[in-house]
């Protein structure tokens, strides 16, 4: 392997000299994992909860899903996920002397901007067609639960920014960098659960 | 061209990918197709232990972490696997 | 100067907490809960039936919001040495406790007066339940405060040895984050939403009692060993963004 390949493949984490020896380290830190996996799980409680109210009335649920836009929450996945493509980027450049890891979170920040507004657009055009989360259950937890993952991703946004602005820094400290690789695996939970969400209430008859 | 990809980029490319065939296979199914169901939460699932392992970087994690993470997937798509095909 | 039994004290006010106002909720056999569907007779039968399982139950739980008040005034004066001397978070975790303690006090109390005149009108008993459990599993702003309050105070602590592991700052922000779905109950009577659904309550119940739970195991933890030296109190509480 060239030195510029190894260089390419160098995993995002690094290794911690005084680590374990077999180079495993957690990403971002350990108490960060309880909040990411209990979100997951509650998010998991939703998932299970499209399909159980879909199983109480199928035709029900087809016939409200129709009534959706699946395209534009096609572009809101690839936005969601070349937002984690830059951020994986941004964290793999941050600290190297240059303003490409600050650069390249302004960019998720505007993948970010692009789901949201997308969204919103969504939403208006449903309660314009008359669609609103009073029309039935398909409806409700539409609007419920892609509007809990909106705020998740209103808190991405936000934390996003800030590491636009930690990866100005020319030496970012090394709680700095604990603090870069926390936001990005949050935004990756962002995009990771919308994964799942998009399908089930789009897509999945 | 290809040594220049990245593990990570080559990752995306595959799941903007699979992105992609998911919404030509999802909307262009005629009906409720069962089969069809289930092949779309497959692929849901492969592409968020993709991004678990590849973005968060779970692959290089210790055991216990990554044992939590491929279990909540594992776990979440039979669970849901079973209330699609029984509820 | 501080005292080792009070705090002792103090930490073990979350267990306190919890069995009481869980036992409490056992005696008036509202777990599970009573469903937000039910007709006013059903509900009127309920109170017919076990009049003094609730009155019982409203005592326990009284007992059990009082509970609230001494674990929230040691996480706050933790809160407070991580701060120091300007201490807003401190002082959020404070009204957040006294918010509640009023949280629990006020549905409780409703259901002590319902359950003193079970003979009353099913419509007024209806109501009563309605004014009860509306608030006692809505009221979700006091928990989250004292969530979030604790787990910003704990993520930002730069002391050398801190008394609490970071994990339970992120617990905090994962419990707050449990408490939000139950804002929405006033739109369900049913379904997971409603006041006896899985997220309003069954999940919120089981984060807001785990909640108490932990915190006041590692409050316990936190306590110092007898004949330790006093800490030095410094401010070191200082994000670099």
């Amino acid at each position: 392997m060239t030195a510029e390949a190894a260089d390419l493949d160098r995993p995002v984490v690094v290794p911690d000299p005084a680590g374990p020896a077999d180079g495993r380290r957690i990403p971002g830190e350990e108490g960060l994992w309880v909040f990411i996996l209990g979100d997951m799980a509650v998010f998991a409680l939703f998932f299970g909860t499209i399909l159980v109210t879909r199983g109480q009335d199928p035709s029900m649920f087809d016939a409200a899903q129709h009534h959706l836009h699946p395209w534009l929450g096609i572009v809101n996945t690839a936005l969601l996920l070349t937002g984690s493509l830059f951020v994986v980027h941004g964290v793999r450049r941050l600290g190297d002397g240059t303003p490409a890891s600050s650069r390249l979170f302004a960019l998720t920040l505007v993948c970010a901007l692009g789901f949201a507004a997308i969204k919103v657009t969504e939403y208006t055009m449903l309660v314009g067609e008359g669609y609103t989360g009073a029309t039935n259950d398909f409806f409700m937890y539409y609007f419920v639960f892609t509007g809990i993952h909106l705020a998740h991703l209103v808190i991405g946004t936000v934390i996003v920014a800030f590491l636009v602005r930690v990866a100005a820094r020319p030496e970012p400290t090394a709680g700095q960098r604990k603090f870069v690789e926390c936001g990005a695996i949050y935004w990756h939970m962002v995009d990771l659960l919308w994964l799942v969400l998009f399908p089930l209430l789009y897509l999945i008859r | 061209m290809l040594a220049r990809i990245d593990r990570q980029t080559a990752v995306w490319m595959f799941l903007v990918a699979a992105t992609v065939a998911t919404a030509v296979l999802g909307l262009e199914q005629h009906g409720g197709s069962t089969a069809v169901g289930l092949v779309l939460l497959a692929i849901a699932f492969v592409k968020i232990r993709l991004v678990a392992l590849h973005f968060m970087e779970i692959r290089e994690a210790p055991l216990a972490l990554r044992v939590l993470v491929e279990a909540y997937v594992g776990v979440t798509f039979v669970a849901l696997v079973g209330i699609y095909l029984l509820a | 100067m501080m005292s080792r039994p009070v705090q002792i004290f103090c930490a073990c006010s979350g267990f306190m907490l919890v069995v009481l106002l869980f036992g409490g909720l056992i005696a008036a056999d509202w777990i599970p809960p009573l469903s937000p569907a039910e007709s006013a007779d059903e509900v009127a039968q309920r109170y017919a039936d076990n009049a003094n399982g609730i009155r019982l139950g409203a005592v326990l739980m009284l007992f059990g919001a009082g509970f609230t008040v001494p674990l929230g005034a040691l996480i706050a004066a933790h809160i407070k040495r991580i701060e120091g001397d300007f201490s807003p978070l401190a002082y959020i975790q404070i009204i957040g406790s006294a918010g509640g303690l009023f949280a629990i006090t006020l549905p409780v109390l409703i259901f002590g007066a319902a359950a003193f005149r079970p003979d009353r009108d099913p419509e007024l008993l209806q109501l009563m339940t309605d004014l009860g459990w509306v608030p006692f599993i809505i009221n979700g702003p006091p928990a989250i405060m004292q969530a979030v309050s604790f787990g910003v105070a704990i993520l930002s602590d730069k002391r050398e040895n801190p008394p609490f592991p970071r994990w339970l700052g992120y617990f905090n922000f994962w419990a707050a984050f449990c408490f939000l779905p139950a804002f929405l109950l006033l739109f369900f009577k049913t379904g997971p939403f409603a006041w006896n659904g899985l997220l309003s309550f069954w999940l919120a119940a089981a984060l807001f009692g785990g909640w108490f739970l932990i915190c006041s195991v590692m409050l316990l933890r936190a306590v110092p060993p007898a004949g330790a030296a006093p800490e030095v109190r410094r401010p070191t509480a200082v994000t670099s963004l």
